[in-house]
């Protein structure tokens, strides 16, 4: 794929064969692109990699500045494909050439191959791909780009299919416009003074009413703790004076319970009296009766 | 689909082509697309369709499909003179 690359690069540039858009491709360079019974195993996994403008290949890498994502469906979200071992024979070199004309400009080139099955009978949610591109520079600079197809829905059944996808992203010029950026601070140092000088602002802006807000939180937490001491003696001087008044309360109720006790005890011991009082009165009346008897 | 090299080179782009002796939709699926940049963007796309019509029916057995598609956006700047930044007052 590599090689087919280079191959692909030098075919651009000697011919510079650019197609009107919306016109009709030829038979022969689709069957360039969709090579039937021409793809190894090896190409018919996604890839992503990158290329120098000479060709020289680099190792597979997404670059940092730079997001890429695609659900695949075919063969991993369909249980029921089936995929025809006759179309994994091998691709001569040349023949690859016109597909790998796609990645020779793009930076991130995310590859998913053609895809020769049978028949899907395709039943997903939600199936989408999207690339985007970041980058920023301090406060100067901030580039985003990107693009995301989306399908709600798809129930379908579909028999000799062909399909490839290619997601890429080129940062060339990104590069050119981060060039100039940097060209011009070059020129103008006296720009990052601006930037750090709007740093620190910041920076004192924050600390400054960091530091307001430590302030008024000290302030804040040294009232309440004020007014949490004057509560907690007021509280305390409460529960003291009220502790001596129970205490009072409590011995004259028990005063007033032994005086009942007593006045109990006198009234018991009066009515005792009186029983005995009353007991020698009859027991004189008996006597008394008795001797009547014997002197009868 | 399309080729590198057609008009402004896209900074991001999505190409997906697909062919089909036969193909039936059990419904018709919803297609949804997006495109994002900043400061300022463009963005184009692009379908050739063979065998497919537009829209596509449910139930309907279509053969001998054929679609290119393709979704490119790409970063649209404002040419700005260089130079140091105005003072600030």
């Amino acid at each position: 794929m590599q090689r087919g690359v280079r191959d692909t690069a030098g075919r651009r540039d000697a011919g510079g064969t650019e197609k009107p858009k919306g016109e009709k491709k030829p038979e022969r360079e689709r069957e360039e692109r969709f090579p039937r019974e021409q793809r190894s195993d090896e190409e018919r996994a996604p890839r992503s990699r990158r290329s120098d403008e000479n060709g020289t290949p680099r190792p597979e890498r997404e670059d940092a500045s730079t997001t890429s994502r695609s659900q695949r469906s075919d063969q991993e979200r369909v249980p029921r494909s089936r995929r025809s071992d006759e179309d994994r024979t091998p691709e001569p070199h040349e023949e690859r050439g016109a597909r790998a004309e796609s990645s020779d400009a793009s930076d991130v080139y995310l590859d998913i191959p053609v895809v020769k099955v049978d028949e899907i009978e395709l039943e997903v949610e939600n199936l989408s791909a999207s690339v985007a591109l970041q980058a920023e520079v301090l406060d100067l600079l901030k580039l985003n780009v990107g693009v995301e197809v989306e399908l709600g829905r798809v129930d379908l059944t579909i028999k000799g299919v062909e399909a490839q996808a290619l997601l890429k992203v080129r940062l060339d010029n990104v590069r050119d416009v981060i060039a100039r950026v940097l060209e011009t601070i070059d020129a103008h140092p006296e720009i990052l003074e601006h930037v750090v000088e709007g740093a620190q602002r910041t920076i004192e802006n924050v600390s400054e009413g960091a530091g307001q807000a430590a302030a008024q939180l000290g302030q804040g937490a040294g009232s309440a703790l004020e007014e949490t001491a004057e509560t907690a003696g007021d509280l305390v001087e409460g529960l003291v004076d009220d502790g001596d008044e129970d205490e009072d309360e409590d011995e004259d109720e028990e005063g007033d319970e032994n005086e009942e006790e007593d006045e109990n005890e006198e009234e018991d011991d009066a009515e005792d009296a009186e029983y005995e009082d009353a007991e020698e009165e009859w027991d004189e009346e008996d006597e008394d009766q008795d001797d009547e008897e014997e002197e009868r | 689909m399309t080729r590198d090299g057609e008009g402004p080179r896209d900074d991001v782009g999505i190409d997906a082509s697909l062919s089909a002796r036969e193909l039936i939709f059990r419904e018709v699926p919803e297609v949804r697309t997006r495109t994002w940049g900043e400061p300022d963007h463009e963005s184009v796309s692009h379908s050739e369709r063979r065998g497919l019509p537009r829209p596509v029916r449910s139930g309907t057995r279509y053969t001998d499909v054929h679609l290119d598609y393709r979704l490119a956006g790409r970063l649209r700047l404002r040419e700005q003179p260089s130079g140091p930044p105005p003072e600030e007052e």
